[in-house]
């Protein structure tokens, strides 16, 4: 195996990537959906948006593997930054770099590698947007170009900041290491603390600008069956497939975070509680559609939520109306599950009537 | 609502620009992703549909009570799904192939306003939820494009973030 050289300019690349603030940040939708597309349109299994610090890739967003980082020295991505043209390994068990290359012959045994390095346009390469196979594989032009035109579209977003001013904020006055500090490691969203940081934020913020503030505590119905059932490396893929599809379905400026095991905290900002209700729901039907491999056959999950809504006048304690969403939730659950209880709703909807079409 | 909506699509400044490779991108994977004849990126002003990137024909803008886009608008599905044969577009549009089936989605800003539509001429209709998943998402990623270009002549940050989620 061969370790990638560094690049000519690696101090200034570093900088670079260091400069965006997005190392150790949560998973973003915006990332997500391109990666997404590159499985799709090209037809693989495994893709990723992978940046390059000094000692390791860290995966900004990944499809394919539950991994976040690995070391630089097994890196495919680490050779493909040393130029500006797309990097191609058509098998890597006849490419003498990587052929013993422990990400070729141990899982995920990669065979096939294209990644079309990325940079913020002044040609310093901070990582790839790539395209991986376990089998051997050869790219057309057409595939080329539609690699490089995802390849684009994650520079756009990587010029472009996220749509949560807070986050974006609170990102950037953080260290690295700090922000780190603040996400789940398991799913890639916001922790409790981090989410407590923000929404204390955000309740600033709706206060000054007299906006509405709605928040939702969304719990996976059943999930200790999962485990029970599935096994926790099962229970962990949910909880991971949770997290990424309550984001495709939530809105750009909602905040995401792990509040505990299966329980996750949504806050939503300039949003009332009737329009966070229409977002919720959308949420509950992606939740519903989603289907896992189990052990021994396929199942789904559904999931309950209690929302509360900060008033637009006088802003209420925080943990007051985190308790009055929690016994929303837990009436949610009462009330038979997959189903979202809102403000006066969990006595006058104890019938079903809310009950997610 | 449609005052605002005409609002919104001014204050992204989109109609009659130029020709721009990152939009074409979006025409370029959908004709790639679903083997389409036809690809549009377009947006709805009050009198017309105005292209901003096509694939598999030649048009720039036609009337918007003779067009597709129009009709995504005005649904409020997030797909939206028509025979060509009860359009007539054949007759505004010079396909180098007609289709046989619309299927589009709004291009949304501000939540909820339809400023244009991306879609695709097929000949068959767009049943697969994963097939429907890949046009909303690049519609999202189009969303992101028009946010590009609002950073830069909008200051305000309410205003841009209200477009923007």
């Amino acid at each position: 195996m061969l370790v990638a050289p560094l690049p000519a300019n690696e101090n200034e690349r570093l900088a670079d990537l260091r400069g965006l603030g997005i190392l150790e940040t949560p998973i973003e939708e915006r990332f997500d959906r391109i990666t997404r597309l590159v499985c799709r349109s090209l037809d693989v299994p495994i893709s990723a948006v992978s940046l390059v610090e000094d000692d390791r890739q860290w995966f900004k967003s990944i499809q394919g593997l539950p991994v976040c980082e690995t070391s630089r020295d097994v890196a495919f991505c680490a050779h493909a930054i040393l130029n500006d043209e797309p990097f191609i390994v058509e098998d890597a068990l006849l490419d003498p770099r990587f052929a013993e290359n422990p990400l070729v012959t141990d899982d995920p045994k990669i065979r096939f590698y294209a990644g079309i390095p990325l940079s913020l346009g002044n040609g310093r390469n901070i990582g790839t947007l790539c395209a991986i196979d376990r089998v051997a594989r050869t790219l057309s032009e057409d595939d080329i170009q539609t690699l490089r035109d995802l390849a684009d579209m994650v520079t756009a977003e990587l010029n472009t900041i996220a749509a949560n001013e807070t986050c974006v904020k609170l990102c950037a006055e953080l260290e690295q290491a700090e922000r780190a500090a603040l996400i789940d490691p398991l799913t890639r969203v916001w922790n409790r603390r981090g989410a407590m940081t923000i929404l204390e934020r955000e309740v600033q913020r709706a206060e000054r600008g007299q906006t509405p503030l709605t928040c939702a505590l969304v719990d996976i119905d059943h999930f200790k069956r999962v485990n029970d059932e599935h096994g926790h490396d099962l229970g962990d893929e949910v909880l991971r497939q949770f997290a990424k599809t309550a984001l495709s379905a939530l809105r750009s400026t909602d905040i995401l975070s792990r509040w505990g095991g299966e329980e996750f905290l949504i806050l939503l900002p300039e949003c009332s509680e009737p329009d966070a209700q229409i977002v919720l729901h959308r949420m509950l039907k992606k939740i519903r559609d989603l289907e896992f491999e189990g052990e021994r056959n396929p199942f789904r999950i559904t999931a309950s939520i209690g929302m509360a809504a900060f008033a637009d006048q006088q802003i209420e304690p925080i943990e007051a109306v985190l308790k009055e969403a929690d016994r929303r939730l837990y009436a949610a659950k009462e009330n038979g599950r997959d189903c979202i209880i809102a403000q006066g709703e969990h006595d006058a909807f104890a019938n079903g009537a809310l009950r997610a079409g | 609502m449609e005052s605002q909506r005409l609002e919104y699509l001014r204050l992204t400044r989109i109609i009659d620009t130029p020709l721009e490779d990152r939009y074409e991108k979006y025409t370029r994977l959908l004709s790639r992703v679903f083997n389409c004849s036809f690809a549009a990126v377009s947006f709805v002003d009050q009198e017309r549909e105005w292209f901003k990137s096509v694939r598999g024909a030649v048009v720039s803008e036609i009337q918007a009570d003779r067009s597709f886009a129009k009709l995504v608008i005005e649904s409020s599905d997030d797909i939206v799904q028509a025979q060509n044969s009860s359009l007539g577009l054949g007759h505004v549009i010079a396909f180098d192939q007609p289709p046989v089936w619309l299927v589009g989605t709004p291009i949304l800003i501000g939540g909820v306003h339809r400023i244009g539509a991306l879609y695709v001429g097929l000949d068959h209709d767009l049943a697969a939820r994963e097939d429907q998943e890949v046009l909303k998402d690049m519609a999202r990623s189009i969303k992101r494009e028009l946010a590009q270009t609002l950073y830069h002549h909008i200051t305000q940050d309410p205003i841009r973030e209200a477009i923007l989620c």
